[in-house]
C-alpha cells in the first residue's frame, strides 16, 4: 500500500486567470472546477444579499450562467471575487425585487388587501445587521466587505467601481461609527488619548 | 477650524480594524447565515448548462468570425497582415479551393466536343504563339513607395514635358502634374505647361485654379488660340456666360467652322436654358465634325433634355442631305443607320446603308455598319461574308474582328468566335474588347453555366504582356471581371501580381474596393489616396475615399470628399446617395441641401443634377415644396429631361398634387416604360388611391427593368393595403436588402407592424427612425405617436411612459399628432383629439391642391391609435366604438385601416368586458344544446385535416402531418398543424382531444398558444417524461397530479377554463383545477402538436390525434364524457364523486371503455384543487397523504406537510408559497383503506 507521503504531490490549482484562458479556449472542463472553487462563497453572498435560500439556490444558477455566456472573449481585468461581487449583488437584488413583486401580484389576485410595509431590518440581537446598524449602507458594504469577505481595499473598489480612495474614506469613517457604538466598542483597543494629542501637537 | 474639529488624519493602520471586530463581524454573518449546501443535483446542473452555453457560444463566435476583426467574406479563408522587410504592409491571403469551380470547367470541357476541350486545356499564349506568362519581380520598395516618394528631377524643361506626356499616356495624371509644375518651375512661362496644367485642372474640377493657369498663359500670349478655347469651356462650366459667349463670338467670327468653339457655344446656350439654340448648335458641330461620337452624344443628351431623343435619326438623315461634302455626307448616313440599328429599325437601317455601301466600296466603315446591320437582322452569312472580305483587305484594323465574332456566335459557331474574339482583344486589348469581357462572360454562362475562367483570365494575362504599356485598363477591367464573377480571392492575387508589375489610379481604385469590401478601411483609404493621387480626375477614387473615411468615423472629410467627386462628374448617383446617407448619420439631413447648394455655386455646368439632388435632399428632410422649386428650376434649363420629369412626378405625388404627377409620370412613362422613378411614383399614385391593378402594372414594369428595391417596395404597399401584413413586413425586408436608404421602408414596414399586430417590428423601426433622424424631425410626433403604441403593444409600459414624457417635452405642440400625444397622456379625452384631426383635415381641404381622401386619412389615422390605445388600457367599449367606425367609414385610401381595425376588432371579440366575465363563485359550466355549439375549430382528422367548425379557419400543414387510417398522424420533428389566432383571451374555452404516442418517454407539445409580443403569455400543454400533463398558462402553470397511464393508448384530454379555474381533464376524468387569470391574448397563431413559433427546439408530437375542438364556451361535465366515450357511465363531476369514479363492472365487461380509460376511471387518488396557496385535497376516505412541493420542477419535491383525510377531504394553507412567488404540488398517499390505493 502506497502511504500518502509516498503519493506524488497533486498537481498545483490552476489560477483563476488560467481557468478563463482554458475557457476561452474551449476547455469546457474548467468551467466545473471554477464552479466548484466559487460556489460556495456566492452561495453565502446571495443569502446574504436575499435572505432566502431558494432565491440564493436561483442567484447561484444566474450567476454561473452569466459568467458562462462571457465565454469565449472574456478578459479578467480584476481579482474574479471583484468580478463577481457586483453580479451576485445585481442578480439578487433583482431576484428580491421579483420575488417582491410576485408577492404583491399573487395578493392581489386572490383580493386580499395590500401587505403591509416590509418589516424594518433587524435592528436586535447580534445578527450581522445590528452589529452594522449604526452604518448608512454604503459604509456597512465595504466593512462587510473588507471584515466579513477580508477583500483587500483595491479589490473592494474594483467590485463597488469606485475609487480606492472612496474605500478607504468609508473605512475610515465606517471604524470610528464602530468604535463609538456601544456593540461593538469592546473590540477596539483603548486609545491612549494623551499621546495622539501630543503627536497632533506641533 | 482648530485642530479638534478636524477631521482625523488618514492612518492607513485603520483599515486592517482590530482583529476583535472582524471575528465579532464574521460570527455574526454565520449566526445570520449558515453555510448552505448546494444539492448535488444543482451542481450538476449548473456545470452542465454552464458547459453547454460556453461551448455554445464558442460555436456562434466561430460562426460569426469574430475571433479575427475584421470579418472576412465567405470565399476568403483566413487572412494575415504582416510587415514585410521592405516596410510594406503586405497582404497574404490564402483562399479556398474551388472545387466547384473545377467541376463545372471539366463538365463543360467534356460537354463541348474534343477541340474546345483542346483548345481550353491549352494556355493562351500558347494558341497564340507567344512565350509562357511568367510573373515578373517585384519593383523594389513597392509600389506605395514608388507613388509616396517624390519624382526624380527631369533634368530640364524639355525633358520635364515629355515625362509629364508619357505620364499623362499612362493615365497617371498625379505624376504629369509634378513634371508639369518641375517645367513650370524652371520656366515660369511655359506655355504647354500652364495649358496643360490648366486642363488637368478643370477635369479635376477646380475651375479656379484651371482659370488662373490660363489667364497667366494668356497674359504671356494673349492670342494662344488653345489657351482662348480652354478658358472659353472653364468660364462656360463656371457659369460665366456672357463672358465665354462675347469670346466665343469674337473667335467663331474668325474660324466659323472650328468645332470646338461650335461645341462650346452649344453648351452656353444649353447650360442657360436655350434648349432650341442649343439643338442648332449641336446639329451644326454633328454636321461639321460627323466622325466625333462626342459631338452624337451631346446632341442626344440635348433632344433629351428637350424631350425630343425620338427625332434623332430624321435629324441626322435632315443633315446628310444638307451636307454638301460627300464624304461627311457618307458619314452622316453611316449614323443614320446604325442609329436606326440602336433603336430596332432594322429593316430602313440595312437600305440606308446599303445605299452607302453601294456608293462607296472602298468605305470599310459603311461595310463594316452594315454587316452589324445584317447580323441584326439574321442575314448572319452575308453579314460574315461582308466582315471576311473586310478582314482581307490590308488595311483592316483588329476591331473588325469583334463585329465577325459576334457574327459567329449568333451563327452558334463558338469555336470560331472565342478564335477571332482572342485575337481581336489580343491585337487591340482596350479597342473595346475588354469591355465585351463582360458580355462574353455572361453569355458563357447563360449557356454552359461555364464561367469562362480559365481562357479568359488566360487571355487577359496575355494581353498584358503584349501591351504592358495597358496595364491600368487591362488590370482594372481583368479585377473588374474577376470580381464580378464573385472570384474576390482570385482578383486580389491578381492586383497583388500587377502592382508590383506596375501602377494607375484603375488599378489601386480595384485594390481600394477590394480592401473596402473586407471591412480594411485603413488599406482601403490608403489604395484611394494613392488613386485620387495617381488622377487627382478620378472621381471613383474620390468616392471609395469618402467611403473609407466614413467607416473610419472621419465624415466631414467623408462628406468632402464625395463633394469632390460629385464636382468632377455631377452625375455621379452613388456619390450624392453616399453625401446625403452621411449627413443623416451625422445627424445633420439638411446639411445636404446646403452641400449641394455649394455645388451648384462651384459648377454651374452640373445644376441640372445638383438640383434634383437637392431637390431629393429637400423632400426627405420635408421640404418637399422647396424639392419641387428646385426640379422646376431644372425644368427650366431641360424641359425634358426624365429623370426631372419623373422626381417632379414623385415629388407632386408625396405632396397630394396627383393630377399633374400622373402627367409627368406618364410623360417619362411614354419616352422610358421601365423608368424606375416614375414608375415608382405612379406605384404611389396607384397606391394611394387604391388602385391595385396600376400599382401592379407599375411593380411588373419595375420588375422588369431590374429596380429590384422599388419592385419589392410596392409589393409590399401592395400587400399592406390589402391587409396583408406579415407578408407587407417581409416584402419590405426583402427591399430593404438592395437600398442603402432603407428610411421610407422603416417607416412603411413600422406602419404595417402596427396595423398588423407585430409591435416588435414596429418598436424597432420606430426606434431606427428616431435614432437617425432624431426627435427633432419634423415627423418624430408621429413616429413617437407609434413608438408609444408599440410599446404598449409589447407591454413595456414603463419605457411607454419615458418615451411619451420624452415626446411630451420635444414634440411640437403646433403640429399634428401632438394631440394623441397628449390623449395618452390623460391630459385630453379621444373626442378632443378627434375633433383637432377634423381641423386639420379642414385646413388640407382649404388647400385646393390637396386631395380630400388625404385630409380625411387625420380622422382615420386618430381613430386608429385611439382604438389601440383604448384596446391597451382595457377599455374594450371604447376600442370597439372605433374600430367599427373605421369599418363602417370604408375608404379606398385607406383600406389598411380598415382591415387593421377588423382583426383588432375580432382579437378582442373574445376578450369580454370585466364585467361579462363570471366570478369566481359562480356555479359549474351549463351544457350547450348540442356538442357543435360554441366551436370556435374543429378538426375531426377523419378524413382530412381542414377546420370543419362554421368559422372554417384555413389550416397550414407544417411538414408532412397527414391522415393515415382515419386518424391524423403527427411524425414529430418540424410537423405540426397550424391556425391562425384563436382568441381564447379573456373567455372561457374548452380544448379537447384524443391522442396517443408511439415514442416512448419523451416530451413534447400537445398544443400551443403564444401571444405574439409577449415573452411568455402562452398556453400549452405538453407531455412530459414519466407521462406527465403539464399545462401552461401564463402565470398559472399547473402539472397534473396523474399521470397519463399509458400514451400508446387512446387518451381523451380536455383543457378548460371556466369561471377563474383551469382545469385538466384525462378520459372524463378532471385531474387538476386551479384558480388562474384570463389569459389575455389578442394575438399569435394556434398550433397542434408544436410550442410557439418563437420557443425554439424540436419538441413536435409524435404520434396520432383525432377530433380536434376548441369551444368558445366550458363543457359541462357530461359534454365532456361524451366527448370522451364515457357519457352516460359517470355521474356528476369528479369532485362531486370525491375524486374516485366506480363504474359498474358490467360496463367494463362490455369493454366499453378502453385499457386507459379504465386505468384513469378506477385511480382511487385524491384529487387536488388548488387556489393560490389554499389547497383542498378530495379522495375517498381513509387515506393519509403526504403533501409535496417544487418550487421549479427542476429542482425535484420538497415535503410540506402530512394530512389525514378522514370525511372525503382536507384542506391545507401554504404560507410559504406566498413567499415564493408560485409552487407545484402534489400528493402522495402513505396509507389508505380504499381499496387499490397502495401507498407510495
Amino acid at each position: 500500500m502506497i502511504s500518502p507521503e509516498a503519493m506524488p504531490s497533486p498537481e498545483p490549482a490552476a489560477t483563476d486567470q488560467e481557468l478563463i484562458a482554458a475557457l476561452n479556449a474551449g476547455e469546457t472542463a474548467a468551467f466545473e472546477a471554477m464552479y466548484l472553487r466559487h460556489r460556495d462563497w456566492v452561495t453565502h453572498l446571495a443569502l446574504r444579499f436575499t435572505g432566502d435560500r431558494d432565491a440564493a439556490f436561483t442567484v447561484l444558477q444566474e450567476t454561473f450562467r452569466y459568467l458562462a455566456d462571457k465565454f469565449p472573449g472574456f478578459a479578467l481585468t480584476c481579482q474574479f471575487r471583484s468580478f463577481l461581487y457586483p453580479v451576485v449583488k445585481n442578480l439578487s437584488l433583482m431576484e428580491r425585487r421579483r420575488a417582491d413583486r410576485v408577492i404583491r401580484l399573487e395578493e392581489r389576485l386572490m383580493n386580499e388587501p395590500d401587505p403591509a410595509e416590509t418589516p424594518s431590518p433587524v435592528t436586535d440581537g447580534d445578527g450581522l445587521a445590528a452589529l452594522l446598524q449604526v452604518l448608512s449602507p454604503d459604509h456597512r458594504e465595504v466593512v462587510v466587505l473588507r471584515f466579513v469577505e477580508d477583500f483587500e481595499v483595491r479589490e473592494i473598489a474594483a467590485a463597488l467601481e469606485i475609487p480606492e480612495g472612496t474605500v478607504k474614506s468609508r473605512l475610515h469613517h465606517a471604524l470610528k461609527l464602530l468604535r463609538a457604538s456601544p456593540r461593538t466598542r469592546h473590540c477596539f483597543p483603548e486609545r491612549d488619548e494623551s499621546n495622539v494629542q501630543t503627536s497632533l501637537s506641533p | 477650524m482648530n485642530s479638534d474639529q478636524r477631521p482625523p488624519p488618514f492612518d492607513p493602520e485603520d483599515f486592517s480594524g482590530p482583529e476583535a471586530l472582524q471575528s465579532l463581524l464574521r460570527q455574526a454573518d454565520q449566526a445570520d447565515h449558515p453555510p448552505l449546501e448546494v444539492p448535488p443535483e444543482l451542481d450538476a446542473e449548473i456545470v452542465r448548462k454552464g458547459r453547454e452555453r460556453i461551448a455554445a457560444g464558442r460555436r456562434a463566435s466561430a460562426a460569426e468570425g469574430t475571433a479575427t476583426p475584421p470579418p472576412l467574406p465567405a470565399h476568403i479563408e483566413h487572412k494575415v497582415d504582416v510587415d514585410d522587410e521592405a516596410g510594406r504592409r503586405v497582404v497574404r491571403v490564402a483562399f479556398r479551393r474551388r472545387v466547384a469551380w473545377l467541376a463545372a470547367a471539366t463538365a463543360v470541357v467534356l460537354a463541348c466536343g474534343w477541340w474546345i476541350r483542346q483548345w481550353s486545356e491549352a494556355p493562351i499564349e500558347q494558341q497564340a504563339g507567344l512565350p509562357a506568362f511568367e510573373l515578373k519581380p517585384p519593383q523594389e520598395g513597392g509600389p506605395e513607395a514608388v507613388i509616396a516618394a517624390k519624382l526624380p528631377d527631369a533634368g530640364s524643361v524639355t525633358n520635364a514635358l515629355a515625362l509629364a506626356a508619357e505620364a499623362r499616356a499612362a493615365r497617371r495624371a498625379g505624376e504629369a502634374i509634378e513634371y508639369y509644375e518641375q517645367a513650370l518651375a524652371r520656366d515660369a512661362n511655359e506655355p504647354t505647361a500652364l495649358l496643360e496644367l490648366g486642363r488637368l485642372a478643370f477635369k479635376s474640377a477646380d475651375l479656379p485654379e484651371a482659370e488662373a493657369r490660363l489667364n497667366r498663359l494668356l497674359e504671356a500670349q494673349p492670342e494662344h488660340r488653345d489657351a482662348r478655347i480652354e478658358r472659353t469651356w472653364v468660364l462656360t462650366h463656371a457659369g460665366k456666360y456672357a463672358e465665354a459667349e462675347a469670346e466665343l463670338d469674337a473667335m467663331l467670327s474668325v474660324t466659323p467652322e472650328e468645332p470646338r468653339l461650335i461645341s462650346t457655344r452649344g453648351t452656353v446656350e444649353l447650360l442657360q436654358g436655350r434648349i432650341e439654340s442649343a439643338l442648332d448648335w449641336r446639329q451644326r458641330w454633328l454636321a461639321t465634325e460627323p466622325t466625333n461620337n462626342e459631338a452624337l452624344t451631346e446632341l442626344r443628351q440635348t433632344l433629351e433634355w428637350a424631350g425630343k431623343e425620338q427625332e434623332l435619326p430624321g435629324i441626322i438623315a435632315a443633315l446628310a442631305a444638307s451636307a454638301t461634302n460627300p464624304v461627311k455626307r457618307a458619314h452622316l448616313k453611316l449614323l443614320h443607320g446604325n442609329e436606326l440599328v440602336g433603336r430596332g429599325d432594322v429593316t430602313n437601317a440595312v437600305l440606308v446603308l446599303e445605299e452607302v455601301a453601294a456608293t462607296n466600296p472602298e468605305d470599310a466603315t459603311a461595310r463594316l455598319v452594315l454587316a452589324r446591320a445584317l447580323t441584326h437582322q439574321g442575314q448572319l452569312e452575308r453579314a460574315e461574308a461582308l466582315l471576311r472580305e473586310l478582314l482581307a483587305r490590308p488595311e483592316a484594323e483588329p476591331r473588325w474582328r469583334l463585329e465577325l465574332a459576334h457574327n459567329l456566335h449568333h451563327q452558334g459557331r463558338e469555336a470560331e468566335f472565342w478564335q477571332e474574339f482572342s485575337a481581336a482583344h489580343l491585337a487591340a486589348p482596350t479597342g473595346g474588347a475588354a469591355n465585351h469581357y463582360f458580355q462574353v462572360t455572361h453569355r458563357r454562362l447563360q449557356s454552359t453555366n461555364d464561367p469562362a475562367f480559365t481562357p479568359l483570365n488566360d487571355l487577359f494575362r496575355a494581353a498584358l504582356e503584349l501591351h504592358p504599356e495597358l496595364i491600368n485598363d487591362l488590370g482594372f477591367h481583368h479585377t473588374a471581371w474577376l470580381r464580378a464573377l464573385n472570384a474576390g480571392d482570385a482578383a486580389y492575387q491578381n492586383l497583388e501580381r500587377l502592382l508590383q508589375q506596375g501602377d494607375g489610379p484603375g488599378l489601386r481604385l480595384q485594390l481600394a474596393e477590394l480592401l473596402y469590401g473586407i471591412r480594411n478601411y485603413d488599406g482601403a483609404l490608403r489604395a484611394a489616396e494613392a488613386s485620387r493621387r495617381l488622377d487627382p480626375a478620378y472621381a471613383p477614387a474620390w468616392r471609395v475615399r469618402g467611403l473609407s473615411l466614413e467607416m473610419l468615423g472621419r465624415r466631414d472629410e467623408a462628406v468632402e470628399s464625395y463633394k469632390r467627386a460629385l464636382l468632377i462628374n455631377p452625375t455621379y448617383d452613388d456619390a450624392a446617395h453616399n453625401l446625403i446617407r452621411t449627413r443623416d448619420k451625422q445627424q445633420q439631413p439638411r446639411k445636404s441641401v446646403e452641400d449641394f447648394t455649394e455645388l451648384i455655386e462651384r459648377r454651374a455646368s452640373g445644376r441640372v443634377s445638383y438640383y434634383l439632388w437637392r431637390a431629393y435632399a429637400s423632400t426627405r428632410t420635408s421640404s418637399a415644396v422647396r424639392g419641387l422649386e428646385d426640379i422646376e428650376a431644372a425644368l427650366q434649363v431641360a424641359p425634358g429631361h426624365l429623370n426631372a420629369l419623373a422626381s417632379q412626378a414623385d415629388t407632386l405625388t408625396g405632396l397630394g398634387r396627383y393630377d399633374p404627377a400622373r402627367v409627368a409620370a406618364n410623360a417619362v412613362l411614354a419616352r422610358s416604360p421601365q423608368h424606375r422613378v416614375a414608375n415608382a411614383a405612379l406605384g404611389k399614385i396607384a397606391m394611394d388611391f387604391g388602385d391595385l391593378n396600376l400599382a401592379e402594372q407599375a411593380r411588373q414594369r419595375l420588375e422588369a427593368g431590374g429596380h429590384a428595391y422599388e419592385a419589392h417596395f410596392l409589393r409590399g404597399r401592395i400587400q399592406l393595403y390589402q391587409g396583408r401584413f406579415p407578408d407587407s413586413i417581409q416584402s419590405f425586408t426583402t427591399a430593404e436588402r438592395f437600398t442603402p436608404d432603407a428610411s421610407a421602408i422603416w417607416e412603411y414596414r413600422a406602419t404595417a407592424g402596427l396595423l398588423g399586430g407585430d409591435f416588435t417590428v414596429a418598436h424597432r423601426d420606430h426606434l431606427w427612425l428616431l435614432e437617425r433622424f432624431g426627435p427633432n424631425d419634423p415627423r418624430a410626433n408621429g413616429w413617437l405617436e407609434h413608438q408609444y403604441l408599440a410599446m404598449r403593444g409589447r407591454g413595456f409600459d414603463g419605457e411607454a411612459a419615458a418615451t411619451l414624457k420624452e415626446a411630451l417635452s420635444k414634440g411640437n405642440p403646433c403640429q399634428w399628432p401632438y394631440p394623441m400625444l397628449r390623449m395618452f397622456a390623460g391630459e385630453i379625452p379621444p373626442e378632443v383629439v378627434l375633433a383637432k384631426s377634423q381641423e386639420v383635415a379642414f385646413d388640407m381641404l382649404k388647400k385646393t391642391e390637396y386631395w380630400p381622401h388625404r385630409a380625411f386619412g387625420y380622422e382615420v389615422a386618430a381613430r386608429a391609435g385611439i382604438g389601440l390605445f383604448a384596446e391597451f388600457e382595457g377599455d374594450y367599449e371604447i376600442a370597439r366604438t372605433h374600430y367599427r367606425w373605421l369599418i363602417d367609414h370604408p375608404d379606398p385610401m385607406w383600406r389598411e385601416y380598415q382591415m387593421m381595425a377588423t382583426n383588432r376588432l375580432r382579437g378582442i371579440e373574445g376578450r369580454a368586458s370585466r364585467k361579462r366575465l363570471p366570478t369566481a363563485d359562480d356555479s359549474t359550466p351549463q351544457a350547450g344544446a348540442d356538442l357543435s355549439e360554441g366551436l370556435l375549430a374543429w378538426l375531426p382528422m377523419t378524413t382530412d385535416l381542414n377546420d370543419h367548425s362554421p368559422a372554417n379557419l384555413p389550416v397550414t400543414v407544417h411538414g408532412s402531418v397527414r391522415m393515415e387510417n382515419g386518424v391524423a398522424r403527427f411524425p414529430g420533428d418540424g410537423n405540426f398543424l397550424e391556425l391562425p389566432h384563436v382568441p381564447l383571451g379573456r373567455r372561457e374555452f374548452s380544448i379537447s382531444f384524443w391522442m396517443k404516442s408511439d415514442a416512448t418517454n419523451e416530451w413534447f407539445s400537445l398544443f400551443s398558444l403564444k401571444e405574439a409580443n409577449r415573452c411568455n403569455r402562452a398556453l400549452y400543454l405538453q407531455l412530459r417524461a414519466f407521462n406527465e400533463l403539464y399545462l401552461g398558462f401564463f402565470r398559472d402553470d399547473v402539472v397534473a397530479p396523474l399521470a397519463v397511464p399509458d400514451r400508446a393508448q387512446w387518451n381523451h384530454v380536455v383543457v378548460q377554463y371556466s369561471r377563474f379555474r383551469q382545469s385538466l381533464w384525462l378520459n372524463g376524468r378532471q385531474l387538476v383545477e386551479r384558480f388562474a387569470q384570463p389569459l389575455q391574448m389578442v394575438s399569435g397563431p394556434f398550433r397542434i402538436g408544436a410550442f410557439p413559433p418563437d420557443w425554439g427546439g424540436h419538441h413536435e408530437f409524435h404520434g396520432w390525434m383525432r377530433d380536434f375542438r376548441i369551444y368558445g364556451r366550458a363543457l359541462h361535465h357530461t359534454e365532456i364524457h361524451e366527448l370522451a366515450g364515457v357519457g352516460g357511465l359517470l355521474a356528476g363531476t369528479a369532485r362531486d364523486a370525491g375524486g374516485h369514479v366506480n363504474l359498474p363492472e358490467e360496463v367494463r365487461q362490455r369493454g366499453a371503455l378502453s385499457p386507459a380509460q379504465t386505468a384513469v376511471l378506477d385511480d382511487p387518488r385524491p384529487f387536488l384543487q388548488i387556489a393560490g396557496n389554499q389547497l383542498l385535497i378530495t379522495a375517498p376516505p381513509v387515506q393519509v397523504y403526504e403533501l409535496q412541493f417544487s418550487p421549479d420542477l427542476n429542482r425535484g419535491w420538497s415535503y410540506l406537510a402530512t394530512l389525514t383525510n378522514t370525511t372525503g377531504s382536507v384542506n391545507y394553507v401554504d404560507e410559504g408559497a406566498l413567499a415564493e412567488g408560485m409552487r407545484y404540488y402534489r400528493v402522495q398517499v402513505r396509507a389508505s383503506e380504499v381499496e387499490g390505493t397502495a401507498p407510495q
